[in-house]
Formats: C-alpha cells, sequence, structure tokens
C-alpha cells in the first residue's frame, strides 16, 4: 500500500518541526486547565450533600440542575471534556488537513507527487489517514483529564465507547473536509477559509436550519439535520439524563438534548433510530462523499473532468 | 517503434490554448530536444506526457497507454522533472528518496539500494544526510533527476533542466544526462538553448504556438553537418579587421561574419582541414586565442527555428 509512504512522511515532516511540539503543549496546558476548571465548578459549585441517584433524577417533577449535577459528576465532567475535545477537533482538523493538498501546490511538489505514479485516491487516503492521525495524537493529549470523570464514576462502558466512536467520526467527517478544501484550493489559507466555513455549517448552520424549518412547522422534517451537528449528537449518548436536562429547558430547544434516544427520519414514521447512529451514518456517507470528490480534484486527467462543470468546480485547484 | 504517439492533441493550460493540433511520435530510445520560445508550447507538452494536464482533444498513446483511459498508468513510466519545483522541508536527501521510491512502488528490499545507486548517480551521495531544502539549485536539479529516475522509467521528461544554473551547475547535470542517455532511456528535454544539450540530444522539434514547427536530427539542424558544414567560432588578441580577408581565402571557409568582436563562419570540410584553417591563421601571424565550433551556433539556430526562420528548419 504505497499510500502509506504519505503518511510515513507527512508524520517524519510534521514531527520534526517545533510547530507540532508547541500545539501539543498547548492542547495539554489547555485541557488541564478544562479539566481543572470543570471540576472546581462541578465540585465546588455544586451542593456537597446530593440528592443522589434515583432521589432527584427520578424523582418527578422536583429535579433541578444542580440536583442532576450532583448526581451525575462523573457524566457531566466526561461529556463536558467530550464537547470540547470535539470543538478541539473542530479547530485542529480543518487546519491540519487543509494545508495537506494545497501546501503542496504552494510549493511546488504536487507534480511531484502526482508523477511518482500513485493513484489519485491513495494521495488522497495518505493524506487523510496522516492529517486525522496527527489530530488524533493532538487530542490524544487530552486523555489523561478523562481520568477525572472516571474518579467520580457513573460513566457506563457503552457510553464511552459510543463517544469514542463519535469523536473519531468527527475526526475522519473534519479531516475530509480539509482535504477536499485542500484539493480545490490554490493556498492552504483559502482552504482552511473553505474548511472552517464548512465546520462552521455542520456547527451552527444545522441549528439556524432546524429553526428556520420548524418555524415553517417542518420540525419533525428538519430534526434529523441536528444529527449533523457533532455536538448536539453527543448529548444523545447519555440519553436518559439528557432527557432530563432537556425538560428544563424552554420547549423549542428540547430537541437538541433529548433525542428520546430515537430519532424520526425525516418525519418517516416507524424508522426510528437513535440521534447518534444517524450521525455516524451520515458521517460515513459524507466522509466517502469528500473522498470521492478529493480524489477527483486532485487528478488533473480524471475523466469526469471531461465536463465542462465538474472542471469548473473540481479543477480549481490544478487551473 | 515508437514509444510516445500524440495524434493531433490539443490541451489548455491556465486557461488559454498552449498545444494546437499536434502531431508527433518519438522513438523507443531517442533524444528529443524540444525547442520554442516562451509560451510556445513546450512546458504544456511534456505536463501532457507525464499525465499532468488532460488533453483537450486527440489521442496521446506512451508506451501503449492511453492517455486519456488511464493517466495513473503513464505516470508510472514517465519520469518528470519540472522547471519549477521544490523540496520537502525537514527532510534529507536520503529521506527525500526513500519517501520517492515508496511512493513509486519500488519495493522495501531494493528501495535502500536504488536510491544508494541513484545518489551515486548524480554525486550526491556524500551529501545524502544534509537537509534537501538546504541544497544550492543545481545540487536539487540533480536530486530531482535522481528523484525522476527511482522507479526506472523507460521515458524521461526534463523541462529546462539548466536554466539559472551557473556553468559549474550546467556541466554537472550536463555530464549526469550523458550518463543518463547511456542508460537507454527515451529522453526528451525543453529548452530555450541547445547549445549545452547538444551532446545529449539526437533530434530537436521546434515548437511554435503550440503547434509542431518541425522537427530534424540534430545534425541537419546544424546546418548541414552531416554533410561536412559546421560553424566556427574565434576569437583573436589583436587585428579583428583583417581576420575576414585571411579566411575567406582558406579552403572550406564561407560565411564569415563578425558581430561585437566574435568571428564566426562556416566550414566545409573534414577536421583535418579545419586544422589547415587554424595553422594558415598562425601561419599569418594571427594570435588566436579561442577556435572551436561555437555553441553559438545551435543558440542562433534554436532562436531562428523558434522565429520561424523556415529555411533553416527544411536544411
Amino acid at each position: 500500500m504505497t499510500w502509506t509512504s504519505i503518511v510515513t512522511k507527512e508524520l517524519t515532516s510534521r514531527l520534526q518541526g517545533r510547530l507540532s511540539y508547541v500545539i501539543l503543549t498547548l492542547m495539554a496546558v489547555a485541557f488541564t486547565g478544562l479539566v481543572l476548571g470543570s471540576f472546581w465548578i462541578i465540585v465546588t459549585s455544586v451542593p456537597t450533600l446530593v440528592p443522589v441517584i434515583g432521589s432527584s433524577a427520578g424523582g418527578g417533577g422536583a429535579v433541578t440542575l444542580t440536583g442532576l449535577v450532583a448526581g451525575y459528576r462523573g457524566v457531566f465532567l466526561f461529556f463536558a471534556m467530550a464537547f470540547c475535545l470535539t470543538a478541539a477537533i473542530g479547530v485542529i482538523a480543518p487546519a491540519v488537513a487543509s494545508a495537506s493538498i494545497s501546501s503542496e501546490r504552494e510549493e511546488s511538489t504536487f507534480d511531484l507527487l502526482l508523477s511518482t505514479g500513485l493513484a489519485p485516491r491513495s494521495i488522497v487516503f495518505g493524506k487523510l489517514a496522516a492529517s486525522a492521525l496527527f489530530v488524533l495524537l493532538v487530542i490524544l493529549t487530552a486523555v489523561p483529564g478523562f481520568a477525572m470523570a472516571w474518579m467520580f464514576g457513573g460513566v457506563g462502558p457503552i457510553d464511552v465507547i459510543l463517544t469514542i466512536v463519535l469523536l473519531l467520526s468527527t475526526v475522519l467527517l473534519f479531516s475530509s473536509i480539509g482535504v477536499f478544501c485542500s484539493s480545490l484550493g490554490r493556498t492552504s489559507a483559502v482552504a482552511a477559509l473553505y474548511a472552517y466555513g464548512m465546520v462552521f455549517l455542520l456547527g451552527m448552520g444545522t441549528i439556524a436550519l432546524y429553526f428556520i424549518g420548524a418555524s415553517a412547522q417542518m420540525e419533525a422534517t428538519v430534526r434529523p439535520l441536528l444529527a449533523l451537528n457533532p455536538w448536539i449528537t453527543l448529548f444523545s449518548v447519555p440519553d436518559q439524563i439528557s432527557g432530563q436536562v432537556a425538560q428544563m429547558l424552554p420547549f423549542q430547544y428540547r430537541p437538541f438534548l433529548d433525542s428520546g434516544a430515537q430519532q424520526d427520519i425525516f418525519g418517516m414514521g416507524g424508522v426510528r433510530y437513535p440521534r447518534w447512529a444517524l450521525t455516524l451514518v451520515l458521517y460515513t456517507l459524507l466522509t466517502g462523499l469528500f473522498i470521492l470528490l478529493s480524489t477527483v480534484a486532485v487528478d488533473p486527467c480524471h475523466r469526469w473532468k471531461s465536463n465542462r462543470w465538474a472542471r469548473a468546480i473540481l479543477d480549481r485547484g490544478n487551473s | 517503434m515508437a514509444l510516445i504517439e500524440f495524434e493531433h492533441v490539443s490541451a489548455r493550460r491556465g486557461g488559454a490554448q498552449a498545444l494546437q493540433d499536434l502531431t508527433l511520435s518519438v522513438d523507443d530510445g531517442a533524444s528529443l530536444g524540444l525547442v520554442g520560445p516562451n509560451g510556445s508550447g513546450k512546458s504544456t507538452l511534456l505536463r501532457v506526457l507525464a499525465g499532468l494536464t488532460r488533453p483537450t482533444e486527440g489521442r496521446a498513446m506512451i508506451d501503449g497507454i492511453d492517455l486519456r483511459r488511464d493517466p495513473t498508468g503513464v505516470r508510472r513510466r514517465v519520469g518528470y522533472v519540472p522547471e519549477q519545483f521544490g523540496v520537502y522541508p525537514r527532510l534529507t536527501i536520503l529521506q527525500y528518496l526513500a519517501f520517492f521510491a515508496q511512493a513509486s512502488g519500488v519495493s522495501q528490499w531494493e528501495r535502500r539500494n536504488t536510491v544508494d545507486t541513484m545518489l551515486r548517480v548524480v554525486d550526491l551521495y556524500e551529501a545524502r544526510n544534509q537537509e534537501a531544502a538546504g541544497l544550492s539549485r543545481g545540487s536539487r536539479r540533480r536530486l530531482a533527476l535522481a528523484r525522476a529516475l527511482l522507479h526506472n522509467p523507460p521515458i524521461l521528461l526534463l523541462d529546462d533542466p539548466l536554466g539559472g544554473l551557473d556553468g559549474r551547475g550546467r556541466l554537472e547535470l550536463v555530464e549526469v544526462l550523458k550518463e543518463v542517455r547511456g542508460m537507454g532511456i527515451t529522453l526528451l528535454v525543453a529548452t530555450h538553448l541547445l547549445a549545452d544539450l547538444a551532446q545529449v540530444c539526437d533530434s530537436v522539434a521546434v515548437l511554435r504556438a503550440g503547434r509542431l514547427a518541425g522537427a530534424m536530427p540534430l545534425a541537419a539542424a546544424l546546418g548541414g553537418e552531416g554533410r561536412g558544414r559546421q560553424r566556427v567560432t574565434l576569437e583573436v588578441l589583436e587585428g579583428q579587421g583583417t581576420i575576414g580577408a585571411l579566411l575567406v581565402q582558406q579552403a572550406g571557409v564561407l560565411d564569415v561574419t563578425e558581430q561585437e568582436g566574435a568571428i564566426s563562419f562556416v566550414y566545409e570540410g573534414d577536421r583535418a582541414g579545419l586544422a589547415t584553417v587554424l595553422g594558415g591563421l598562425v601561419g599569418s601571424g594571427v594570435r588566436v586565442t579561442h577556435f572551436g565550433r561555437g555553441p553559438e551556433g545551435l543558440d542562433e539556430l534554436s532562436a531562428a527555428l523558434a522565429e520561424g526562420d523556415d529555411a533553416r528548419i527544411s536544411a
């Protein structure tokens, strides 16, 4: 598999620079601060005499947010960190991946790479894998912080596995968006701009579209759009707690947290999945789509480019 | 047997028509110099050959592979050194070549040997642990050549390989190219000036405005050198004014020209006759400081051909 040569080269090249260590250090410091901050908020701001699980959480109308946090400190800390980690992925992955191909163009090495005879899909796979691995390396620095959540307990192994899978699929999607934008952009700055725009659309655009749809009496139709939002999807993992928190929110915000563990697919009755499952399916499809489009975009002789429109859109980086 | 066959190929680059209805055939083992002014389509032709620019029309077959159907297959059969290229920062020469060898599909057990061999061919073996980004322009060109040859391609494409190099850099690279030429690789070299590549190319194709203006053996392009005719340049210490009269008295000397102190003439005859001409000049008391076939002949030819002097093309 010659695409592994790209992974080796990219990681060798990246890890020989100082910038990587600066990023890794900053990430470790930021997450240490975040963990300590969350710990301080959760432990010191919440009454120590907790209304324990089952009393407040399951006690009908007497449920309060403070009570829930006190009852599920570990879970709240765990998902607060996962939420921040997703934000970190949203910042780091587009930046790293959007430079992957456009930087080759900027440094006049892309033609050399193509002329090795590596298939364009191998180039895209290699760039995607290298970017995703680097992002994973960076976010791994945050893993020790999760130990604090374990200290409190209450996080089930299924929740941990689901969260890891969601984070990985988010890394892959954001990296594939970055690689796609990089394959279109003639400069890394332009590619990064495109990539951040698309991540912003996934984050804020989905919420805006949801509100627009909901206000047009199409709430059930647009609700699955929320599955494209990685932050909102995280709430669907600890579904019982999220459902309880949702009951404390104004009505129009409840669908963000209350996926009800079940999700209608575009209003089709009877076809229901948890939001995270829909997210995984959509992210896999989108990642595949971005890989395919990137493959076409990096290949200057791709047969699709005999079409004028495909050439106009996907040949921007080569023109 | 033709290794490269272009039939009515057209291609665009940067929004402009760069190649128009170009038909060209290059035999296996040939060494072809592509000459033409800026914008004549030399670089685009090489890019099409390298599978980096899609032809908009026509049929391009490279080593039996249709470029439109299998551009990746074409890229695997071609070594390409562009005019402008970069090197990866922070990689040593060895890491750089090892990466390209792996990417080109050179097997793991052959990789080290192949890289070492290429480093020796281009005389960079001793510098293999230096950062590639720190190399001089000439050394970078040699490194690029080594990179292009790693996967043992049957075709090597060089875009202005000597551009921007100083005298020593040119000489070193020409020596390497002569060595490469000896390997039996089909060579296509785009250049403004054929002079430095006269020892490497055996034929020349002239491009003008994206079209093929003509193609011929290099010997024929040299004004009928095949018939024993060549342009000779001459430098003397003093008495330039009288040289013309002296030269025309010598047998075989034709078309004496003097321009800005540089004297040249066309000589028709064998090497012994040329030695007699020199002896005649020295015997007449002329103090000769340089006497020989000048590169100016080739460069003049390149310029004339590119600018449309078709009389020279058919010579």
